[in-house]
């Protein structure tokens, strides 16, 4: 007789209360292994998502022609490679620019907030890369600042450049929230 | 001068047993601790309780104590035992006190320069402890089921018992139909001919 068939028969003679508990603990512990599984999954997918994060990846594109601003426009390209099984949900990037001169009138170096954008980069599925622009108009520049650089700046200083990026999203069914900030990225100008 | 180790099956379950709940519930919370020690606060930050985090690891180590000694105290209390099942209830529910402990760390705020990455992972404990009470659940049923058929269990077990030091003992061949007798029998019950105990 096989081993299957002798458990089957020593179950069958149990008693019914004896017969749930033991259905009930095969099944709590199928679940409980398969979800620690799961997470342990997850975390070590994690720390691969964090070094597939490329942003920018590449060259950052800014017209800065305060003149036509229609024309006004700022382009940065991310890369986001999803290496695990699970779905990245809800990325939302928020990105700022600051630009660093110097005053000609007085010499004073000033670090202003030219531009200043939020926006949703949607999905990115499970084994799948998403590569894109994140773009920003006129109506994201701050105009004044962006006025009082054109008009001040002392054209034979280093005018300096730096991103602050704030990366935002969800993993693991929506279970784990994650957020990614980095400042003062130079952009050589 | 030789040592002679001799274990029994259930020896070696709750030997084992028992180191699987230290390593899990004592050593690696106690790597964990000093590990996080070493990185705060400049690197690492647990957002919320980053003042109580010596309390809350003091509490998860007499969590996990009192675990190491219920897993090793388990086994000397008969199967299906009244005791043996207020003693696995006990043990899930410090187990899900642990998880509600650990989950603290799940609240992570990490800087190194310019760069800093929080993390929130309440969400996956909370998946554990949603798994770690349908333990409890299932726990106090058996409770309640081996205070209900505590008549049943008892001669379950016996029968078992009985079994298995029927199954240890060697049977005598009958010199006449070759039928196989148990030792204390003086004669064989079905050709009554007298059996002769070699042994």
């Amino acid at each position: 007789m096989s081993i299957f068939k002798k458990q089957f028969l020593k179950f069958k003679a149990l008693k019914t209360s004896r017969k749930i508990s033991i259905i009930l603990s095969i099944g709590i512990l199928l679940g409980a292994q398969i979800t620690s599984l799961l997470c342990l999954v997850c975390i070590l997918n994690l720390s691969q998502l964090f070094s597939n994060i490329h942003i920018p990846a590449g060259y950052v594109y800014m017209d800065l022609d305060i003149f036509t601003p229609e024309n006004m426009t700022v382009e940065i390209p991310y890369y986001i490679k999803n290496s695990g099984i699970y779905d990245l949900d809800e990325i939302e990037l928020e990105i700022k620019i600051n630009i660093n001169y110097i005053n000609k009138s007085d010499q004073v170096n000033i670090t202003s907030l030219i531009f200043s954008k939020i926006g949703s980069i949607g999905r990115c599925r499970a084994l799948y890369s998403i590569y894109g622009q994140f773009k920003g108009d006129f109506t994201n520049f701050n105009i004044p600042s962006l006025v009082d650089f054109l008009n001040y700046f002392d054209e034979t200083k280093l005018v300096l450049y730096f991103l602050d990026l704030r990366l935002r999203a969800k993993y693991f069914f929506n279970l784990v929230d994650f957020k990614i900030i980095e400042n003062n990225i130079n952009l050589y100008g | 001068m030789k040592i002679s180790l001799k274990l029994r099956k259930n020896e070696i379950i709750q030997i084992s047993l028992t180191i699987l709940t230290f390593i899990l519930t004592l050593l690696l919370p106690i790597i964990g601790y000093f590990q996080f020690k070493m990185a705060m606060p400049n690197e690492i930050y647990l957002s919320d309780f980053q003042e109580n985090y010596d309390i809350v690891f003091i509490g998860t180590i007499i969590i996990g104590i009192l675990l190491t000694g219920f897993r090793y105290y388990l086994y000397y209390f008969p199967q299906y035992s009244l005791r043996r099942g207020i003693i696995n209830l006990l043990n899930s529910v410090l187990i899900m006190i642990f998880l509600i402990f650990t989950s603290q760390i799940g609240n992570l705020d990490i800087t190194i320069e310019n760069s800093s990455l929080y993390l929130n992972l309440t969400g996956v404990f909370l998946l554990l402890i949603v798994i770690w009470s349908l333990f409890i659940f299932k726990n106090i049923y058996d409770l309640v089921d081996f205070k209900l058929n505590q008549n049943y269990y008892k001669t379950f077990v016996r029968e078992r018992k009985f079994r298995k030091k029927i199954k240890s003992r060697p049977l005598i061949k009958c010199p006449q139909c070759k039928y196989m007798c148990r030792p204390e029998w003086k004669k064989c019950p079905i050709c009554n001919a007298k059996i002769t105990n070699m042994n």
